[in-house]
């Protein structure tokens, strides 16, 4: 196995550059001021007990939600005001903490919906099967066929998304966020729910995946998890980050275990 | 009153979210589910009050079976569960609020005293009796929510994350609330993820760790555990 | 001055009927947040019930049967009564059980309802209209206030109007299981965790609701001296707006929702210019111009739809004969996968009988109307099949289609410049797309203002723009000729010779078919259907998976109307003969049933669906109660349809899943 400090592409710059960013809900302060630079290649987990605004800012990073106050760049380019359809066309793939797949359709064609961005025939082309439509779609089925090969899901293109088990719909939503060819990839508790084995063969296919240049922001609650995968952990408490560092740092650090514990004791 | 919760399995959909899970609420006792999100405790909660179906195991409320019983029954029996995030009917006022606590019940001189007790528990809901519940603050609508639920002069009490998003004096004032509630004789059923308030109360604790119980004890031993940090945490 | 006070009265009359009848559509949104279409059929039982139980006897699927003859104050809480637990049942055993279905499952379940109670009125008291015996308030005289009367009856229904809501009004305030209904309609999870029945406090607001749309009814049919089956179509639609007007799911809002809309309307008919023909047309008017800017209605704080997770378990009732009854029917469908296997056999036979047919230019007939639905359901299949749509006004796409071609034939080219339509013959084939493409046109112009709104607004909001169309064509006398149509359509002809015959028609209508379905094909089969499908299925991910929804939506509706305005010219065509009587919401309703029997979201299911339903309708015609009673079959649509909903939602096509890529 090769040294995991050279394997990682990590420099000076800066991929998704979160910039004050603050969310209201009415009276209600969802996230204050967040600062969070998150660098090429790098694996950065992001935990903090129930409410403290994990999903919001994965939420205002994907476009679901706008921000109130503040900027997002991806790779020097302004993407907090863009829809979530135009996010994801810049290179922000993500998944959903209750999975979120296209049940009736089939894996290859979930799978194939992730590659929508790429596609550019035009109505004419597509009731004429022009080449260029045709060539569209035989690249696009065959980054999918790639991209399923190395979720494991390969030998199920075919099954409608729904008849799959639990781990594998988890896999499937991580292989259509792939398909989309992300500079970035939003992991939303991908954990949640499996078993340990199932747990055990997800970390190693996001550790793979980071390994080969993917960067992600991960959330997980599974603590062992999250230290597995990251270099790097920030913690997020009433919308605030409360730490950022190694994962041994962050879970030795007082502020964090009475975030987590509560305040008494 | 005893509630012996045993082998329960939960499961949404395809997702199971309770793998077994034991424990047993002694009469008059204050008893702490703890553990990190995602461990399944709101899930325990809403199997007992019958919000969710078990995919195994059985809940039993001193012998008999209650698994299977709707929401109100359950209700009838004595069991009331304080949803998590309050759940208070925004557009009523406080007044109507706590009458619909009641519901189950005849309408008798007793309501009118146990209304008259969650007043003197929490006089701020007689001040703003007439309020539209909407427009309470966070505390109040936690004191309105648990107050509703005593309405129905329950036997058991569970309260689902009670000190969530409110302040550290507001937290304080809701603990010691259960507290008192409790030294009137109700049971309750605590589930918390502020551990060390929900320890400090509790005469026995048990802590899940995604969806089944990774310990349990005293409440006053395991505040002192290093390994409910542990089930926090991660593992060293 | 004395006009004026008149039209008041008026208008506060008819808004008191309207506001009934919301109130009851409101009760229910508000818990369930569900539109019961059906409650404008209950409207009408209302009215036909009293008239029964005041007559001495009347015709009941076409026997005379004796009748107590009571009283107006005894056969009208009688009515009342009856109604109540129709509402009761209808809830019990057509919405219930898909509580947890998808949005669109029970709407057009409650379409479904809505059409077999018409249809059942229409078998059991005939298609006339049933009159109003007299009765003390008719017969008292009308009162003069200055300049204006006011019947007793106009009196009967604003007071009464006043009673009930004061009464319901203090119900839900003051009553225990008022607060119930409240609280349920807030937070139906935290209300059963406070010890509510849920499902008693549903079932009491379909109760309360299908009692207040009868009693409207019962008014209504009072002030206008009928009982019709259609009669509660229009005002239970109106009804429909006032709800959403005031604000859906508030009870105050529904009651001033009504009384606006009753003002609106009769001050409108009677102060636009050509109000009085647009008179339907206000209601959909104002119902447009809210969606776009106060989609909350007038009183309302929630927002269409909220996305709210709705606890399952809240809804948990103990098992009765009911819940074994449908277990046991729920068992028997789900074994049977044959009709997926036979369905393309069915294509393959219909195409076959062709030969069989060709002798009988009757059943060739019968088979251009085939194809003539399954045109217009396919068309219609993309935007409800695919991109899971629900669409009510597509009978517009076919109306714009059918008028186009038909005003540039006959009023433009053959009246205006006189010219010999037959040496223009080829202009037919153009047509076909440029009606096509005009109706696709129109399809965006529909699209536009719903992208914002999901399900039922969605349903309501094309349901008026469909009816506007209908209406322009009924009154806009001089492009249209209105209710008279326009006849002499020239007949599709090919280098002069003319494609007249039944069967050169049908021949005509599968190639369209077949190009049509191909073209369908090739767009489904792309990232375009994928698109669609993918909206279907969870907008909230294909927008996350960089799917711009509302350009893909736009790009649905006006898909479907491009077909929707081919087949518009084919049938003008093929018919000769065009009135604004086709393009109904029945029609658009009907269109919508054939998808769903046949299975939406599949290229087949429409065409099945469309071949079984029109051969269907000539067959039942020779069969000996049918014969009598021809609404029976449209009945029998409605609760097969009901049925399927419940047990078979993909329909009869089964799992035939439609592949979304190029092979």
């Amino acid at each position: 196995m090769p040294d995991q400090a050279t394997a990682l592409p990590l420099d000076d710059k800066v991929l998704l550059d979160v910039k004050g960013v603050g969310r209201r809900f009415g009276g209600l302060v969802a996230l204050a001021n967040l600062d969070v630079a998150i660098r090429p290649g790098e694996a950065l987990g992001l935990i903090g007990p129930n409410g403290a605004g994990k999903t919001t800012f994965f939420n205002i990073i994907a476009g679901a939600i706008p921000v109130s106050s503040g900027s997002i760049h991806l790779d020097g380019e302004q993407i907090s005001g863009l829809s979530p359809d135009r996010i994801a066309g810049k290179g922000i793939a993500r998944t959903f903490q209750n999975i979120r797949l296209f049940d009736e359709m089939s894996v290859l064609e979930n799978v194939l919906i992730g590659r929508h961005r790429f596609f550019r025939a035009s109505l004419f082309g597509l009731i004429f099967r022009t080449k260029k439509a045709h060539a569209e779609e035989n690249l696009s089925k065959e980054v999918a066929r790639q991209v399923l090969e190395r979720v494991g899901l390969a030998d199920k293109m075919a099954q409608p998304a729904r008849s799959l088990s639990y781990g594998d719909q988890r896999r499937l939503e991580i292989a259509r966020a792939l398909a989309l060819e992300p500079k970035l990839l939003l992991l939303d508790e991908p954990m949640a729910g499996m078993n340990p084995t199932e747990k055990a063969d997800l970390s190693r296919l996001i550790v793979e995946l980071n390994r080969s240049g993917m960067t992600i922001l991960l959330i997980e609650h599974d603590m062992k998890a999250v230290m597995g995968i990251s270099k790097r952990v920030i913690v997020l408490h009433h919308g605030e980050i409360i730490a950022d560092g190694s994962p041994d740092a962050v879970r030795a650090d007082r502020t964090v275990i009475d975030a987590y514990l509560g305040r008494r004791g | 009153m005893t509630l012996k919760v045993e082998n329960i399995k939960v499961a949404y959909g395809m997702i199971e979210a309770l793998h077994g899970v034991s424990f047993a609420v002694a009469d008059k006792s204050v008893v702490g589910l703890i553990g990190s999100n995602g461990a399944g405790k709101t899930t325990a909660l809403k199997a007992i009050s019958g919000l969710l179906p078990l995919s195994g195991g059985r809940i039993t409320l001193d012998g008999r079976d209650i698994n299977g019983l709707a929401p109100e029954a359950i209700v009838k029996l004595g069991i009331v569960h304080v949803p998590e995030g309050r759940r208070i009917f925004p557009r009523m006022t406080v007044r109507e609020n706590l009458d619909l606590g009641a519901f189950t019940r005849h309408r008798d001189a007793t309501v009118e005293r146990d209304l008259g007790w969650v007043y003197e528990l929490f006089p701020v809901l007689k001040e703003r009796e007439e309020q539209l519940a909407g427009t309470l603050s966070g505390g109040q609508q936690q004191m309105l929510a648990m107050g509703r639920a005593l309405m129905s002069k329950p036997r058991l009490l569970m309260l689902d994350e009670p000190s969530m998003g409110l302040s550290p004096i507001m937290q304080d004032k809701i603990f010691d609330l259960a507290r008192e509630i409790n030294a009137s004789g109700t049971t309750l059923l605590l589930v918390e993820q502020n551990a060390r308030a929900a320890l400090e109360l509790a005469t026995h604790a048990y802590v899940l760790d995604t969806g089944a119980i990774a310990l349990d004890g005293k409440g006053s031993e395991l505040a002192h555990d290093e390994r409910v940090r542990k089930a926090y945490l991660g593992e060293e | 001055m004395d006009i004026l006070l008149q039209f008041f009265i008026n208008a506060l009359m008819l808004g008191a009927i309207y506001a009934l009848a919301a109130v009851a559509y409101t009760l229910v949104y508000g818990i369930l947040e569900m539109i019961n279409f059906a409650f404008g059929e209950l409207f009408m039982f209302g009215a036909f019930l009293v008239v029964s139980f005041m007559l001495p006897q009347v015709s009941l699927f076409g026997v005379m049967v004796p009748m107590p003859g009571l009283p107006f104050l005894l056969a009208a809480p009688l009515a009342i009564f009856i109604v109540a637990g129709m509402g009761y049942l209808i809830e019990r055993c057509a919405y219930r059980p898909l509580r947890f279905a998808p949005r669109l499952a029970p709407l057009i379940t409650a379409i479904a309802v809505s059409v077999a109670l018409q249809n059942l009125a229409q078998s059991v008291w005939g298609a006339q209209e049933l009159a109003y015996p007299s009765f003390f308030l008719l017969e008292a005289k009308p009162i003069q206030i200055g300049g204006a009367y006011i019947s007793m009856v106009e009196i009967a229904v604003i007071v009464t109007a006043a009673v009930v809501m004061t009464a319901l009004h203090f119900y839900v305030k003051k009553t225990r299981m008022g607060r119930a209904m409240r609280a349920a309609a807030q937070d139906v999870e935290a209300a059963a965790l406070m010890g509510i029945p849920v499902n008693r406090v549903i079932a009491m607001a379909f109760i309360i609701g299908s009692g207040l749309a009868a009693l409207a009814g019962i008014f209504y049919g009072a002030v206008y001296l009928f009982a019709h089956p259609h009669m509660g179509f229009m005002p239970g639609l109106k009804a429909m707006v006032a709800a959403v007007l005031g604000g859906i799911g508030n009870i105050r809002g529904a009651m001033l929702g009504g009384i606006v809309l009753g003002f609106a309307e009769t001050f409108g008919a009677a102060y636009l210019p050509n109000g009085s023909a647009y008179r339907d047309a206000i209601a959909f008017g104002i119902l447009i111009l809210l969606l776009l800017f106060r989609p909350q209605g007038l009183l309302g704080t929630r927002l269409p739809n909220r996305l709210a997770d709705r606890g399952a378990m809240a809804f948990k009732g103990s098992a009765s004969a009911i819940d074994a009854g449908l277990a046991r029917l729920s068992a028997f469908f789900a074994g049977r996968d044959l009709v997926r296997y036979a369905s393309w056999g069915i294509l393959a036979v219909v195409a076959v009988s062709v030969f069989f047919i060709f002798p009988s230019p009757y059943w060739a007939r019968v088979f251009v109307f085939v194809l003539i639905y399954a045109l217009l359901a396919s068309g219609l299949n993309i935007v409800v099949g695919f991109a899971g749509l629900l669409d009510l006004g597509f009978v517009a796409f076919w109306a714009v289609g059918s008028y186009f071609t038909s005003i540039l034939f006959v009023e433009v080219l053959a009246k205006g410049y006189g010219v010999d339509v037959s040496s223009v013959w080829w202009l037919f084939y153009v047509n076909l797309l440029l009606g096509g493409g005009l109706a696709a046109l129109f399809g965006m112009m529909l699209g536009y203002p719903t992208l914002r709104l999901r399900g039922d607004y969605l349903a309501i909001m094309t349901l008026g723009f469909g009816e506007i169309i209908r209406l322009v064509a009924t009154n806009w006398v001089d492009l249209t000729r209105g209710p008279m149509g326009i006849r002499g359509i020239p007949v599709p002809s090919l280098f002069g010779y003319k494609l007249g015959s039944p069967v050169q028609l049908y021949l005509l209508g599968l190639v369209l078919l077949a190009l049509a379905v191909f073209l369908i094909a090739l767009m489904v089969r792309s990232y375009l259907g994928r698109a669609w499908v993918a909206i279907r299925e969870d907008e909230a991910a294909a927008e996350a998976m960089g799917i711009n929804t509302a350009r893909y939506k736009l790009y649905a509706y006006s898909a479907g109307g491009f077909f929707g305005g081919v087949t518009g010219v084919f049938f003008a065509h093929s018919q000769q003969y065009i009135s604004p009587l086709s393009f109904t919401l029945f029609e658009n309703i009907l269109i919508l049933m054939l998808i769903v029997l046949g299975g939406m979201g599949t290229l087949a299911g429409p065409i099945i669906g469309a071949a079984i339903w029109v051969v269907f309708l000539e067959v039942a015609r020779d069969m000996p109660f049918i014969q009598q009673h021809p609404e029976l079959r449209f009945m029998a649509l409605g609760v097969l349809l009901v049925v399927l909903m419940i047990f078979r939602p993909q329909g009869l096509l089964g799992q035939k899943r439609q592949p979304l890529m190029m092979s």
